[in-house]
């Protein structure tokens, strides 16, 4: 078949004849030309505390200018926004949106950061990247949260406007990728050491399902491979799961399964470990040295932060992250 | 303050017969402003109007 193209954005590298779609639909194969369907055309905006991201080391208590397309490249059955990141651009609503607005927006609202996220970024590339190059010269910064699941061009290519990631680190088995998000974890792993050598600021986060990736043999092998990848400073968000789409069948996570894979994190080397969706002293950053509380949180907000230039408040240890 | 005793004041009813011809044209006169002047917004049902050539992809024939 003539004009037939392969987009290299992300490892699915669809193969597309003309008038086809993407796996991830946003993306469409015209005249033997790939086009982009979603550019300038967010399904959602909204103005978030940066710690539901959640991004804990990055400019805490400010807020995020957050935008989304429909589309993404996985299809997770816990999926969270499964309304908007398993639909075609065309079964949403959307704004009239470009690049230069965007940072007209947040420059509006008094953000500090524009977020790509709530479905998968990846999908909005050619979006996120103009957008990013336009707030960097503004001084707004950039931050996404990603599956991690794209090819090591465009993600070097990006990682140059891009201040800081929260990849979705969803398991630690190619199985759990294969079977519940259609996908596979080593170009995730692959993205993760890419954004740190290109120095973006990157916190993980892993949704603790029950039954599903609660093992803590795997949560151990997953931190341990964090710690000597990512560094000990790489903090990492084990939250908590909720029955929802296609897994509406499983319980709740267990508190209890949190703070084991909270000690488990933090036996192998990790620093900051958090525990997310739910209440819990695991929201909080503590000093590594002296063990002091540093950033008290209250869900998404701050209500005490110990850390001055960069530093703890009581010892002078440096903390890492992006703190002005 | 000076009471008002509410029970002694007459009862009024409303009903089609309490507007009078010129609160009907009233209303009908700003109704037919709101929907003159109203916009439509209709969501984009057409993504292939807002083409942007994307990044990344080849050839393969």
């Amino acid at each position: 078949m003539a004009n037939r193209v392969q987009c290299e954005l992300c490892p699915n590298g669809c193969v597309l004849d003309e008038g086809q779609h993407s796996r991830c639909r946003t993306r469409m194969n015209k005249d033997g030309k790939l086009y982009s369907l979603v550019y300038g055309k967010p399904c959602a905006v909204h103005i978030d505390p940066i710690e539901k991201k959640p991004f804990f080391h990055f400019l805490p208590g400010t807020i995020a200018f957050s935008i989304a397309t429909a589309g993404c490249v996985l299809s997770c059955k816990f999926c969270q926004n499964w309304q908007i990141s398993q639909a075609k651009p065309e079964d949403t609503d959307t704004y009239d949106l470009p690049p230069d607005k965007v940072v007209t927006q947040a420059i509006a609202n008094k953000c500090r950061s524009v977020t790509y996220t709530y479905t998968e970024p990846t999908v909005f590339y050619e979006y996120m990247y103009d957008t990013a190059v336009i707030a960097r010269k503004h001084g707004i910064k950039n931050t996404m949260h990603s599956c991690g699941y794209i090819n090591e061009k465009p993600l070097r290519k990006l990682s140059k406007y891009m201040d800081a990631a929260d990849i979705d680190l969803k398991a630690f088995t190619e199985d759990f990728y294969s079977r519940i998000c259609s996908g596979s974890l080593k170009p995730v792993l692959n993205s993760l050491v890419v954004l740190k050598e290109e120095g973006v600021w990157l916190e993980l986060t892993t949704l603790v399902i029950p039954t599903l990736n609660d093992n803590m043999k795997n949560i151990k092998d997953m931190c341990i491979w964090i710690q000597k990848n990512l560094g000990s400073d790489t903090p990492i968000h084990f939250s908590r799961f909720f029955p929802h789409y296609k897994l509406s069948n499983l319980p709740p996570t267990p508190l209890e399964t949190l703070i084991d894979a909270r000690k488990s994190a933090m036996d192998s080397g990790l620093r900051f470990v958090y525990i997310g969706n739910i209440r819990h002293e695991g929201e909080n950053t503590f000093c590594p040295k002296c063990k002091k509380l540093l950033v008290e949180r209250l869900g998404y907000v701050v209500k005490q932060n110990n850390i001055s230039n960069g530093k703890c408040k009581y010892c002078s240890t440096a903390i890492a992250g992006v703190w002005s | 303050m000076a009471s008002v005793n509410i029970a002694a004041l007459p009862l009024q009813e409303y009903g089609a017969d309490s507007m009078k011809r010129r609160d009907f044209l009233r209303t009908l006169l700003l109704g037919v402003f709101f929907i003159l002047s109203g916009k439509k917004v209709r969501a984009e049902k057409k993504p292939e109007n807002n083409l942007k050539e994307a990044m990344f992809w080849r050839k393969i024939d």
